[in-house]
Order: structure tokens, then C-alpha cells, then sequence
């Protein structure tokens, strides 16, 4: 995340980052409604499109802004809208759709204090398990946590690529110190950037099946006004589009929905892990708490202790059998979280009992500190931090 | 007739989808006639037509043709179709709804598609119950009318969705019946050729729940009795054909259902509007240019490094500028080579309120974007002295609006109480420069940056749209800090 000083080198904040990425990936249609702390995304996202020829429309609530984000990528527009937790959750309906359907998009939502209205402007990471359970049914999704301006940016780019690649709803969490730090960054020329779109049917119109995986789990997917004619529907459908009650069909595709992301698992899941290699202790920390937990395991490390950071970029679908192999190495794995215990039970599942797993959670509308990580390192035997 | 006569409807259907799901004596089938015959006279290219549809039963008409076709979440078409017009303005985006669909649960869709005036042509099919889920009371049920969930009839008027969208700004508003197809034709055909919202609400029948909880008979009778609407609801209530026990009980005469079109205007659509003005905005983004750099090359420095920070604090009111007065700082340590990090703590108020900007200024990396102890604190409210006053490390330079704040003394602190609000009063004739008044002294007390970057950095982000104002500021808070070192 370092970048050489010069030309390009800017102070950005984090939301800002988010509609520069989104726009350097190709995005043209943005849909949402105002809610702190995500507003940003929206402004910028005002600004950039239109000299772009894309459009930026704001709805008349979260519900439409997701829908018209489904319209405009049937129509072949790379889409995304942004929110936070309450508004995230009148999405959820709309985002099994679009797992159900298979219609890339993009999701933000830029945590704050809840539940409820709660602190609208103090972060938190409560939304964690509303990213993977939030909505009806069973269905894959893919959710990524940046933890950096620099890297919100670039996860932001990802997440096109994810979206168009898997035919999947992608959504980007962080907290609300994350969507309004400002930092240092260079952004790269938007040239270099890999820019991936849907696969778009090879086949002549009338021979196209819209659902038919041809052997890929990824069906390719035609423009609405493209000249194939396709049916889509949220029922349960067959290879052609077409609503079906058959058992053996709706099996099929639930199966070929989680298939795409467990069979690409590795494309999907990323990490970063800083001094893992002799840990005894690891802490597992994402956003601006794995900020804290960086600055928390260089102190401790100048003691002489031997702790780590295992930080997750993909929160879903999770790193379990990167946890599993952590929890075979270390001793005990600290989970700090922004919310009251949601991603310590992913890694208690991961960890299976081979490490102790402890928490050390904030929900008082805080950031987790560095001084909060430490005094958990403390609690779970590392000796020598006072 | 000759051009009816060529039409074969199975050349717009998908024929392997039926038998369809409609019930015997359903209105719908009508509707799905009646919309084939208007695509196949109006000619539009059919590649280019696209249905859009929610949850009902007037909703799964879509499955049956064969165009491009959306079924997608109940009451939610219209947000689907806005997003399918604005990414793909050539589409013709022809939506199909439910009472329920689109007046219900839909409803707040409906009026801001009709406000925007989104280019597209909306049938509500308005069977006046929810027949999918088995014949509950809709938006649309008249007062009175027994459902599944009225079995005494119900005490809520219904919604002139008409009424509803012409209020709302729709462009195109017009009612048509299922007892009377032809006329159907005509009003959707002018719909897909009007440039704007259309609506048709489209009066159709539900034998199978509507019409058996309220005794009307089965399909050709509810026609019968529609045909009589097309005289006066009034007197099909006096003779309590279309719901028995109303008119006797509540009395009150009901306006008679009128048809044909009912409401035409032209504005702008929305795409087109879009459009006209991104081709009159087609000049740069606003966005501010970042500062010029000074390019120094810094080297990369490995993880977990922990190179020397400057840690600064600003704290006041909101609406003071102190968010401001942080990004200008380290906009000015990013422009001169440095690393440094923003960040803000502040509340639902836009003005009032603490506020608190937190800049970090080092040469390598920042792990934690966040102040523990701050090396500069500037405190522009006694409140944000008294709280952050004591979080500041041994040697920590402390400056004051003298104005505002009664500093106490304190060991290992250098505090300067500088008459900040006073000098942007001064110098500005008003306090809001009081952020940069205290800016400029902090910069000139700590050397945190050198004032020429800083002043590079105003320059180039205009506080208050304009360069010269905030420097005056800027200089006079640096003035201040020289005139202080001046007095014995």
C-alpha cells in the first residue's frame, strides 16, 4: 500500500475513492438514496458519470435504488448503489433477487452504530452477518472489506470484476472511518486497470439458453435489447428461463448458484496476513479495527512478543481453511470486531477447538484502538505489553 | 379489420409456456389480447420491447410473451424499469401491474415514476383484490366490498389510481375495461407512442374471488356489470349488482367511473432530460484539482514499520471549519511529500455539535488513522479543551482561541491563547475565518508543515470559494504567532 510520491499522489477519502473506482471499472449507472455515512458515494458519483455518458439518479428510497441498479445492468451498464445498515436492509429483498437471477451488481454499505437509527455518524461493523444472511433463501455472496482508502479503491474495482465474472451480487462493507479517512494514495492509471465484463452469448438468437451452463457454472448473459429474447424471474426457473416446480431442475440450479463461488474460491477469498510466520497469538481484524490490531501487533512485537494479524479482504465467502491452518499454528486466535461477537463465530467454526478463540468487541459507537487490541493480546496470555 | 385479422397471436407468445396459470373467466387473457393487438398495430421494433412485471397474477402475463420480459419483486417493477430506460433509453419499457402491485406495496414507486415522467408506458391491471394469494382486500376493493379478510365487507375507500398518477405529474392517464376490448386497443397504442409516463389502468375481473365473495356471478356476468359501470357506478350500486348491501348501508353516491383518456401532457422525459443536461454540462468535473506535489521520493517502508508522527488534533463546534482546517493540513503534508492521514469525529448537526479532525503527518507509514495523545492540540470551544486538554503528550503544543477558551497552566505544556476569533473578525470582518486564523498559528508555532505549503494547499482547495479571503486568514493567524514572540 505504499506509493511512490508524485504525480497522481492525492489526500482522498475513503467514499471518494469508492466512485473513482467505480467509475475507473466502468460503472455508468448509479442509483441511491441519501444516508450517512455512504452520502459521498453518491455526490461523487453525480459528478463523475455524466461527462462519462453514464447516469447517477437518486430514488425514491433504498428498495428502488437497488431495483433500478437490477434494471440498468439487465440492460448491459455495469451498476452500483451505496447505503448503510438501515438502508442496506431494505435492500436485502432485492439482493436475493439478484443472487436468484444472476444480474451482477454492486452493493456498499458504509457501517454505522446500530441497530436502528442508532449513531449515524460513528462507525461500526455490525453489518457483517446482514452482508451474508440478510436476505430470504439460500444463496451465495460474495462480500469484501477494505481497510485502507487505497484499498477501497481497489477492492471497489474488484468488486466489478467479481460481480461481472460470477453473475453475482458483490457487496462492499466498511465501517464509517473507513468511508470518510482521508489518505494519501496514487491512484493507478485507470488504462492499466483489468476491466472484466459478463460473457455475452456466442450463440445466434432463438439457440441461446439463457440458464444453460454449457459445462462453465457462469451462464453467459445477453443486453436486454441485444436481439435475444429471454425470460427473467425470480421463481425458481430451467435452462431456459422458464418458472419450474421440478425438483431435479430447481435442485440444479440451487446447486450451480452456490457451485460458481465455491468452485472459484480461490479467485474470490483474499487476505493479508502480517507476521504470521512465528505467531503465537493472531489477532483477526478487518477494517478499521485490523488498522488498529497493525498498529497494536508493531507495538507489541517491539515487546518482544510474538503475535501477528491475519486481516480478511473477502469476509464472504469467509477464509475458513485459512483460519483452520492458523488455528493448527497458533495458539490462540483474538478476534476484534466493531459489534457484540459475528465474525469470532465464523472463526470459532474455522478453529474447530485447535486454538482458543477470544473476542474483543466495541459496539459503544468507537473505533476498536490500538490500546483495545492490546489489552485482548493481555487477556489471552501474551506477556509483557504493559 | 383486415390488419386484426392478420394477426396471429402465437407469433408473440411463448407457446411453450402455456397452458398459463390465468383462472377461467379471468380478465387478464383480455389484457394480454388487447396489449398484442396495440404492439402489433403501433409496429414497434420487437427487439427492442421489453416488459417489466412484479408479483401477482396480472404480473405473470409476462411470462407469456416473447419479448424481453422481467418478472421481478412484488411491487417493484417500476424501480426495475427506470433503472432498464435510464441505462438503455432506445428500450420501449412496457410495464405490467397489479392494484396491489402498484398501488399497495408498489404505490410510492408509482407516483415518482409519474413525477419523473420516465419514458415508459405502465398497465395497471386493477382486478380490485389479490388474487394470487387468494382474494384478500386490495387498494383498489370499494368500500364495502367483502374480501377474504372483509368477510363483512370492508370500511376503507379506494384509490383513484387515475386520479393518483395525474396528481403525481404522469403525462398520459387513461382507464379503460375488459368489457370492452377494442377500446383497450386504442388507449395502450397511444400509450407506447407517447413520450413520457403512460398509465392505463385497465379495469379487469376476478371471477374467482371478487366476484364469488361478492355475488357477481362469473366472468360474462362481472363483464355485464362493467359494461353498466360505463352508465354510472351510482345505479349499479342501487340495484346492488356489483356489491351488494353497499349503497343501501353507507348511502353516498360515488362518482361514475370515467374512461377513455383522462389526462395528457408534455414535459421533458426523464431520460431525455438526463441527457439535455449532461450535453449542457459537458465540461470537467468540479472536482478541486489535488495540490501539486512536490514529488520527494519516499521510500517504501516495510510492514510494521514505525517512523515518527506528528499527531494533531483539532477539536471545536460544529461548523466551525475544523474538519476543514485538518484536510488543509494534510492536504498540505501530502502536496509537500508527505505522508498523512484525516480523519473526523462529528454529529447528526450540520452546525452545532462537537467536532473533532484528527491529522497524522509522518514519513512512513500510518497504521491507525486515529489520535491517542496528541503532539499539537488546537481547541477553538472551552468544551473541547476541557476534554482533550489533558490527552496530549509531554512537550505537546497547545494553541487556544483566547476569545473562548481560559486555558489552565500546565506542566510540560506549551499553551498559546491567541485572540483568534477577534483576528478573523478582524481581518475577514466575521468569525467564520476563525479555523484558518488558528490554522496559521498552528503552523507557524509547530512547523508541522512549512506555511508555504500550506498556503499552496489553501490556494488550490478555495475555502469558501475564495483563495484570497482564506489566506488573509492564514497569514493573519501566522501574524499573530510573530507578534506574540515579539512581546516580552
Amino acid at each position: 500500500m505504499t506509493h511512490a510520491a508524485g504525480a497522481g499522489v492525492e489526500l482522498l477519502q475513503g467514499n471518494d475513492a469508492c466512485a473513482r473506482g467505480a467509475a475507473d471499472a466502468g460503472c455508468r449507472f448509479y442509483a441511491g438514496y441519501p444516508i450517512t455515512p455512504s452520502s459521498e458515494i453518491a455526490e461523487r458519483m453525480a459528478e463523475l458519470l455524466p461527462p462519462l455518458g453514464g447516469v447517477a439518479i437518486q430514488m425514491e428510497d433504498e428498495i428502488a435504488s437497488l431495483g433500478a441498479v437490477l434494471g440498468a445492468s439487465l440492460a448491459g451498464a455495469k451498476a452500483m448503489t451505496a447505503t448503510s445498515g438501515p438502508g442496506f436492509s431494505l435492500m436485502q429483498e432485492h439482493l436475493g433477487y439478484a443472487a436468484a437471477t444472476e444480474i451482477p451488481c454492486v452493493v456498499v454499505d458504509v457501517m454505522r452504530a446500530g441497530p436502528s437509527t442508532g449513531l449515524p455518524t460513528s462507525p461500526a461493523q455490525g453489518d457483517v452477518m446482514q452482508a451474508r444472511w440478510g436476505t430470504h433463501g439460500d444463496h451465495p455472496i460474495v462480500a469484501l472489506a477494505p481497510a485502507s482508502v487505497a484499498e477501497v479503491y481497489e477492492l471497489t474495482v474488484r468488486a466489478f470484476t467479481l460481480a461481472e465474472r460470477y453473475r453475482t451480487p458483490v457487496v462492499l462493507l466498511w465501517d464509517e472511518v473507513i468511508g470518510h479517512v482521508r489518505e494519501r494514495v496514487a491512484l493507478p492509471d485507470p488504462a492499466t486497470l483489468e476491466r472484466v465484463e459478463r460473457a455475452r452469448p456466442a450463440a445466434a438468437p432463438g439457440a441461446w439458453r439463457p440458464y444453460a451452463a454449457n459445462g462453465q457454472e457462469v451462464p453467459a448473459m445477453a443486453d436486454f435489447g441485444s436481439g435475444h429474447r429471454w425470460h427473467v424471474t425470480g421463481l425458481a426457473h430451467d435452462e431456459r428461463g422458464y418458472p419450474t416446480q421440478d425438483p431435479a431442475v430447481v435442485a440444479r440450479l440451487q446447486e450451480r448458484l452456490h457451485a460458481k463461488l465455491a468452485r472459484h474460491r480461490a479467485d474470490v477469498v483474499a487476505w493479508e496476513g502480517v507476521a504470521l510466520d512465528d505467531a503465537e497469538v493472531v489477532v483477526v481484524a478487518f477494517g478499521i479495527g485490523a488498522r488498529a490490531a497493525r498498529r497494536a501487533v508493531a507495538l507489541a512485537r517491539r515487546r518482544g512478543a510474538r503475535v501477528g494479524l491475519f486481516r480478511p479482504r473477502t469476509l464472504w465467502p469467509f477464509p475458513d481453511r485459512e483460519i483452520a491452518d492458523l488455528a493448527g499454528r497458533a495458539r490462540a486466535l483474538v478476534v476484534a470486531e466493531m459489534n457484540l461477537g459475528q465474525i469470532v463465530g465464523e472463526v470459532e467454526r474455522a478453529a474447530a477447538g485447535r486454538a482458543a478463540v477470544t473476542g474483543r468487541f466495541r459496539a459503544d459507537g468507537q473505533p476498536l484502538t490500538p490500546e483495545d487490541v492490546l489489552e485482548a493480546l493481555g487477556a489471552a496470555g501474551v506477556g509483557g505489553l504493559a | 379489420m383486415s390488419e386484426r385479422a392478420a394477426l396471429d397471436y402465437r407469433q408473440y407468445l411463448r407457446v411453450d409456456m402455456m397452458p398459463h396459470l390465468l383462472c377461467p373467466g379471468c380478465g387478464h387473457g383480455i389484457v394480454l389480447k388487447a396489449i398484442l393487438r396495440a404492439l402489433h398495430r403501433v409496429g414497434l421494433p420487437r427487439e427492442r420491447v421489453v416488459f417489466v412485471s412484479g408479483i401477482g397474477c396480472s404480473s405473470r402475463i409476462v411470462g407469456y410473451v416473447d419479448f424481453c420480459t422481467l418478472h421481478t419483486t412484488h411491487g417493484r417493477p417500476l424501480t426495475f424499469a427506470t433503472g432498464l430506460k435510464l441505462a438503455r433509453p432506445d428500450l420501449h419499457v412496457i410495464v405490467i401491474t397489479g392494484d396491489g402491485d402498484g398501488l399497495a406495496i408498489g404505490g410510492n414507486h408509482l407516483i415518482h415514476a409519474a413525477r419523473r415522467n420516465v419514458g415508459l408506458t405502465c398497465l395497471l391491471l386493477n382486478n380490485a383484490t389479490y388474487g394470487m394469494t387468494g382474494g384478500q382486500s386490495a387498494p383498489t376493493t370499494p368500500e364495502g366490498a367483502r374480501s377474504a379478510n372483509a368477510p363483512d365487507g370492508g370500511v376503507e375507500p379506494a384509490f383513484d389510481a387515475c386520479g393518483l398518477v395525474a396528481g403525481a405529474g404522469g403525462t398520459f392517464v387513461a382507464r379503460g375495461m375488459t368489457a370492452a376490448p377494442l377500446g383497450l386497443d386504442d388507449l395502450i397504442a397511444r400509450a407506447l407512442v407517447h413520450p413520457g409516463f403512460a398509465f392505463v389502468e385497465i379495469l379487469s375481473d376476478c371471477p374467482e374471488y371478487f366476484g364469488r365473495y361478492n355475488g357477481l356471478g362469473r366472468g360474462p356476468e362481472m363483464l355485464e356489470a362493467q359494461r353498466l359501470h360505463v352508465e354510472g357506478v351510482d345505479a349499479l350500486l342501487a340495484e346492488k349488482r356489483f356489491v351488494p348491501g353497499l349503497a343501501g348501508e353507507r348511502g353516498g353516491a360515488r362518482p361514475p367511473v370515467a374512461l377513455g383518456v383522462l389526462h395528457e401532457a408534455r414535459r421533458p422525459e426523464l431520460a431525455a432530460a438526463l441527457a439535455a443536461a449532461r450535453a449542457a454540462a459537458a465540461r470537467p468535473a468540479r472536482r478541486p484539482a489535488p495540490p501539486p506535489s512536490a514529488a520527494r521520493p519516499r521510500a517504501a517502508a516495510p510492514a510494521l514499520a514505525d517512523a515518527p508522527q506528528c499527531r494533531v488534533r483539532l477539536a471545536g463546534a460544529g461548523g466551525q471549519g475544523i474538519v476543514l482546517a485538518g484536510l488543509l493540513l494534510a492536504e498540505a503534508a501530502v502536496a509537500a511529500g508527505r505522508n498523512a492521514t484525516h480523519a473526523q469525529a462529528y454529529g447528526p448537526e450540520s452546525r452545532g455539535g462537537a467536532s473533532r479532525a484528527e491529522v497524522i503527518v509522518s514519513d512512513g507509514e500510518i497504521d491507525y488513522p486515529y489520535v491517542d495523545r496528541a503532539d499539537l492540540l488546537v481547541a477553538l470551544t472551552q468544551e473541547a479543551y476541557d476534554r482533550y486538554a489533558g490527552e496530549v503528550r509531554p512537550g505537546a503544543l497547545v494553541v487556544v482561541d483566547a476569545d473562548r477558551v481560559a486555558p489552565r497552566p500546565a506542566d510540560g505544556v506549551a499553551c498559546h491563547a491567541l485572540p483568534i476569533t477577534a483576528t478573523a473578525a478582524r481581518v475577514l470582518g466575521a468569525a467564520v475565518g476563525a479555523n484558518l486564523v488558528a490554522l496559521g498559528a498552528l503552523v507557524a508555532l509547530s512547523g508541522v508543515v512549512e506555511g508555504e505549503a500550506l498556503e499552496r494547499a489553501v490556494v488550490a482547495r478555495r475555502p469558501g470559494g475564495d483563495a484570497a479571503r482564506a489566506l488573509r486568514a492564514v497569514r493573519a493567524g501566522a501574524e499573530l504567532v510573530a507578534a506574540s514572540r515579539e512581546t516580552p
